[in-house]
């Protein structure tokens, strides 16, 4: 069982993230998001956790959102989720965001994501009146 | 006929997403949740003092303010600190609605 959070009315799990090849490996709140159709890391964690943007390999694509299109950049990652007992690591690509130069920019501000690839894939105990946030 | 449907939607259910590791849960990841925890239990107060400042709590608790994250990394470097760990997040007087 992994355990999330809510933080107001968002719903939050966290793990490590690991992106060798760009030289990741620490923390990340991921927003958990039925609505994305991908795990997303968003400018704000890329920036935090060091991700060398400059080394990004993957074909980039056009992604669209509600409040228009990202170009965002697949690349292979693991993530380790945690409950009370123990960490479990997932193996799946993670869609990178860059940032945007502008500090004020909207997509500076954007949690990451975990998206339906993840989702998709385990049962989802959503429970906001009893603070409950778990997948099994 | 409800055989055969059966039998498609077995087959065209996607395997499990399995761990490919699992380990003991460590203190480290434990502490990083305290810190976001905290930041959010917090973040009338926060608000109050750092407000539309991104505030971060580093890995041994330091607490330092600033208009971007790359602002609360530089901080915490200024002080000698590392960011791995690092806890952030915006205290916005104006919380904006998130259609995502």
């Amino acid at each position: 069982m992994i355990t999330g959070y809510f933080d107001g009315d968002e719903p939050f799990v966290q793990g490590r993230l690991i992106i060798e090849q760009l030289g990741v490996e620490d923390f990340v709140e991921f927003l958990v998001d039925t609505g994305a159709y991908s795990t997303v890391l968003h400018p704000m964690d890329g920036v935090r956790v060091g991700c060398r943007f400059d080394r990004l390999s993957g074909e980039p694509e056009t992604v669209l959102g509600i409040g228009g299109t990202q170009i965002c950049y697949p690349e292979e990652a693991i993530i380790v989720f945690a409950d009370d007992d123990g960490e479990y690591a997932f193996s799946l690509a993670i869609d990178i965001v860059l940032p945007d130069d502008d500090p004020k920019a909207v997509v500076n501000e954007l949690p990451s994501l975990l998206g339906r690839d993840f989702i998709n894939y385990r049962r989802l105990h959503y429970d906001r009146s009893d603070e409950l946030l778990r997948f099994y | 006929m409800a055989e055969l449907a059966t039998e498609m939607l077995v087959e065209e259910r996607p395997h499990d997403l399995q761990p490919i590791a699992v380990a003991p849960l460590s203190d480290e990841m434990r502490q990083y949740k305290k810190r976001t925890v905290f930041l959010s239990a917090h973040r009338a107060e926060l608000t109050r003092r750092y407000p539309d400042q991104w505030v971060g709590i580093s890995s041994n608790w330091t607490l330092v303010a600033a208009p971007t994250v790359a602002g609360v990394i530089g901080k915490l470097e200024g002080k000698g600190l590392g960011k791995r760990g690092l806890a952030v997040k915006l205290m916005s007087t104006k919380p904006r609605r998130m259609i995502l």
